[in-house]
């Protein structure tokens, strides 16, 4: 083993180390107790597959399943595209931190008072109803802003963009501008330069970028039950009504199992199609 | 063009908590249109609440440890990324990403189960660890590119010239970093700060500023929860403009030391 | 003083059983003998045990309910600190009692349609020492929160009720007609304008009532359950959303957002008057439904004479008097209904609480097992069935 090797392992042991015993281990615990049997908060030892079998024959859960899948990816790709051009603005035209910094700051308003905040813009007697009534360009509340899946949409995004932009601009950081010049020098347009030089050297930060905006949206159970109207079930709820309302534990872990290996399997999908279209290198350039 | 659309980019985020901002001041409880006057009220109710202040400070408590932890662990792991490769390097990367793709929920009740088993009591403590396992994929996530690829030969240069290793790391590879940390440490300390779902499961109790917000919620949403939160993200941003103001000293003074032994050479 | 465990539930835990570990019925008889036996000794030692009271008193309650402002004299006088967690919902409170580490909490709450379920199946709940509660007593408690089966059974004290209220229909008569039924929530002009109160103690039974099945509630068949629930479609076919909680409810009828609930906590309009919207609460003919609130000390709990010094102090009128305006519910001593303001004592006909139980009796909630009727599980089921719109 390489000195360099030897200082990578040390450097990495205390994360390994947390990431294990706290992480990997109690997960490890709850992957048992999904092939156990239950009773009212009573686990029962067993080994049966009959809590997978049941959440995937249940059409509720598969519905719920491919609602939050859907809204999470929306707002993942809606975020990511507002998000790009800020990372570049940040990264290659200004040189001082303070438009992310702001960016970041915004995080820090609770973010249920921000989900209360879009109720004030978007309801009946919010911002943008009472100014069209006000001006008489209509005189009944427009009532379709609120309570369905785009106002979830568009509050998650802004929840969550923080997250995106951080994570692109730290790709986009690692793109050396001289790349970009010399790709221009040859005569490259600009699509041209991003899809043969940037994208290939931020194909990974873009990919993180885009799946941890997706999977929290995914994921988000409160947003959904606060402005998504009938349309506010979601996965987590599902998850968190068996683990505290009826006490199931492992058909609670089942579920979140089965939503684990979705986003896994999404992630792999998506880099999988980065490297079909030719978009992302097998190994890196520089 | 694009300076216009940072700028619109600001905007747009910032309008809701604009309004958050705005309501705050309201003279009515209600947080809708027409707005009918100005008024203190919602502040001084909010600071007179000793239990408010209570869970505002176990929130601080538990975010400035969870964001020093996360910090220094974190960062080691993004910069061994530069170092370790093969399978190591796949299953690690796997394993520093696989918490985000479990819900909250999960990691919260998954570790409810390890600290009951080890006869751990619920404390600010056991919310500080599990907010380490959440924050730090986001950390190393947002570093790793960046660490990764970070040209180990600008280290070798320095080392070959005779720095020791410590030397090196604090004079060449911190200050290039140090953007990107300082983000990525602000967003850890945004995240816990702000964490619901997790902390229902792992807090003894002791309450946290957004749980307390959320039994707020609960029986009222009046002006208060956002005068709350305004003076939550006011004390947030003065302490992280105290910290970084702290840093940038430090940084000019090494910058200073560094410039006047560089003459010295010459 | 921590619990003592046996030898098996250590073995248990060293083993990893959690099934074991997690709640055994043997355990419960075993505590049980113990504690009445405790009980039975305690006369003899009164003032020792008074003279106990003092250190740290860990609570949790919603928010609102603890009265620690109103206790302040009282508590530095006896030179009590107090610690204080919030509930969010009723699950929050077993969540902090499950597992081999439970949180050690002196005093919290319970709504009394889990009374069986804390005791018999999670044994989360100590038996209370009465005589250390002197004020719960015949002349001062209402006879409907005196004793009575969600509080005492088995010679044993559980819980006691502090505070009530009722859950009903609300509506906004700006915007509809005075409702008789919650039927007339049907109405296509209602369409896309009501809201459910998204918490099930209330609105399972009035589901249940809703469908005709209201007599029979918490004991239905599961053709039953299936029928309510095919009723309950047409309901949510009217509703805007399922609100997860009463701040929530008020805040969309301020915005305009809706005209009624479904299953609506009687304290409401009180609340929304502060935000300028006029509600009225009615009870229908379908009835209401009373939630009551109890103080129990829990298992873990470890400054238990001072837990329950301070649920004596908190029955005094003066308390409930202030906590019924505070929170707009209702009081369980009758000498506070003197102490209330107008607006407080209108709340509730205190002058024949025995007609309220009636239209508006306490629930239980469906049973845990069970091959005849539909299961807690089953209902859970339906339930989610139906927010998600299958």
């Amino acid at each position: 083993m390489s000195p360099r090797e030897r200082s990578g392992l040390a450097l990495m042991a205390p994360a390994a180390g947390v990431l294990v015993f706290l992480f990997l281990i109690p997960t490890l615990i709850l992957l048992v107790f999904s092939f156990w049997l239950s009773k009212s908060f009573v686990l029962i030892p067993a080994f049966t597959g009959e809590n997978y079998m049941r959440a995937l024959q249940s059409s509720g859960f598969i519905a719920v399943m491919l609602n939050s899948l859907k809204i999470g990816l929306i707002t993942a790709t809606v975020s990511v595209i507002l998000s790009y051009p800020m990372a570049v603005f940040i990264v290659f035209k200004t040189r001082t931190n303070l438009f992310m910094y702001l960016v970041l700051a915004s995080w820090f308003t609770s973010y249920l008072v921000r989900i209360y905040g879009w109720r004030m813009i978007l309801g009946s007697n919010g911002l943008i109803n009472s100014s069209l009534l006000a001006a008489g360009l209509i005189d009944q509340p427009l009532d379709f802003l609120l309570y369905n899946a785009v106002a979830v949409v568009v509050a998650m995004t802004h929840v969550y963009i923080p997250i995106t932009l951080l994570m692109l601009v730290s790709a986009l950081r690692d793109v050396s501008p001289d790349y970009i010049a010399a790709a221009k020098d040859l005569g490259a347009g600009p699509m041209q330069t991003f899809l043969g030089v940037t994208l290939p050297m931020i194909n990974r930060g873009l990919i993180s970028s885009f799946m941890f905006t997706c999977i929290l949206a995914a994921g988000d159970y409160i947003t959904p039950q606060l402005l998504g109207g009938r349309t506010g079930t979601t996965v987590g709820l599902l998850i968190s009504n068996q683990f505290r309302q009826s006490g199931n534990w492992p058909f609670g872990a089942s579920m979140a199992f089965i939503s684990f290996v979705v986003f896994v399997a999404l992630y792999f999908a998506v880099v999988v199609g980065f490297r079909v279209a030719r978009l992302a290198p097998y190994r890196r350039y520089h | 063009m694009l300076r216009a659309y940072a700028v619109l980019y600001i905007a747009v985020l910032y309008v809701p908590i604009l309004f958050i901002v705005l309501f705050s001041f309201h003279s009515s409880a209600a947080l809708t249109f027409p707005f009918e006057g100005l008024s203190l009220r919602w502040y001084r109710e909010a600071l007179a609440d000793p239990a408010l202040l209570d869970a505002f400070l176990n929130s601080v408590k538990v975010g400035l440890l969870t964001t020093l932890i996360t910090t220094v662990i974190g960062s080691m792991a993004a910069l061994a990324f530069a170092r370790i490769g093969g399978r190591l390097k796949k299953i690690f990367g796997f394993l520093s990403f696989a918490p985000i793709a479990l819900p909250g929920l999960f990691i919260g009740i998954s570790l409810l189960t390890l600290f009951s088993q080890l006869g751990m009591q619920r404390s600010l403590w056991t919310v500080t660890l599990s907010h380490v396992v959440i924050t730090l994929p986001f950390f190393i996530e947002s570093c790793r590119s960046r660490l990764e690829f970070f040209d180990l030969s600008i280290e070798e240069a320095a080392r070959d010239l005779g720095a020791r290793p410590f030397t090196v790391f604090r004079l060449v590879t911190l200050p290039i970093l140090a953007p990107t940390l300082i983000g990525a440490a602000i967003l850890s300390f945004a995240i816990s700060f702000d964490e619901v779902i997790i902390t229902v499961f792992v807090s003894g109790n002791q309450s946290t500023l957004p749980l307390y917000i959320w039994s707020m919620m609960r029986l009222s949403v009046t002006p208060l929860i956002n005068a709350t939160s305004v003076i939550a993200i006011a004390s947030v941003i003065l302490l992280v403009l105290a910290m970084s103001m702290i840093l940038g000293l430090r940084r000019a003074r090494a910058r200073q030391q560094r410039h006047s032994r560089n003459t010295a050479h010459v | 003083m921590r619990r003592m465990w046996t030898h098996e539930e250590v073995r248990a835990a060293a083993d990893g059983r959690y099934s074991e570990l997690l709640l055994s019925r043997r355990r419960l008889l075993g505590m049980g003998a113990a504690a009445t036996g405790a009980a039975a000794l305690g006369p003899f030692f009164p003032r020792a045990a008074r003279a106990e009271v003092g250190g740290t008193l860990r609570m949790m309650t919603w928010q609102g309910f603890d009265m620690i402002g109103d206790a302040q004299p009282w508590l530095d006088a006896n030179g009590v600190k107090t610690e204080l967690a919030t509930i969010t919902a009723q699950d929050d409170v077993q969540a902090k009692f499950l597992g081999g580490s439970p949180v050690p909490i002196d005093l919290t709450e319970y709504n009394q349609a889990y009374n069986r379920f804390y005791v018999d199946e999670l044994d989360i709940i100590r038996p209370l020492e009465m005589d250390k509660i002197p004020n719960y007593n015949k002349d001062n408690i209402f006879p409907g929160f005196y004793q009575g089966e969600r509080w005492y059974w088995d010679n044993t004290q559980w819980g006691v009720p502090f505070t009530w209220g009722l859950n009903s229909l609300v509506y906004n008569p700006a915007m509809m007609d005075k409702p008789t039924s919650y039927k007339d929530l049907l109405k296509p002009e209602l369409a896309g304008k009501i809201t459910i109160t998204d918490e099930i103690t209330g609105t399972w039974p009035i589901a249940a009532r809703v469908a005709g099945f209201g007599a029979k509630y918490p004991n239905v068949t599961r053709d039953e359950l299936a029928e309510i629930f095919e009723v309950m479609k047409e309901y949510r076919a009217q509703s805007k959303t399922f609100s997860p909680s009463n701040g929530d409810i008020i805040s969309l009828f301020a915005a305009g957002d809706i005209a009624a609930c479904f299953n609506c906590w009687s304290g409401i309009p009180f609340e929304a008057a502060k935000q300028g919207v006029k509600l009225e609460y009615v009870i229908p003919e379908e009835g209401a439904v009373m939630w009551c609130d109890a103080w129990f000390t829990p298992r873990a709990a470890e400054n238990i004479d001072t837990a329950h010094a301070y649920i004596n102090e908190t029955l005094k009128p003066e308390y409930q008097a202030k906590l019924a305006k505070a929170t707009t519910s209702g009081c369980v001593n009758h000498n506070a209904v003197a102490l209330m303001d107008e607006e407080t004592r209108a709340l509730f006909n205190y002058d024949d609480l025995d007609s309220v139980f009636k239209t508006s009796p306490l629930e239980g909630i469906p049973p845990r097992e069970s091959d005849e009727f539909a299961t807690y599980d089953d209902w859970v089921r339906a339930y989610e069935d139906l927010k998600i719109g299958l």
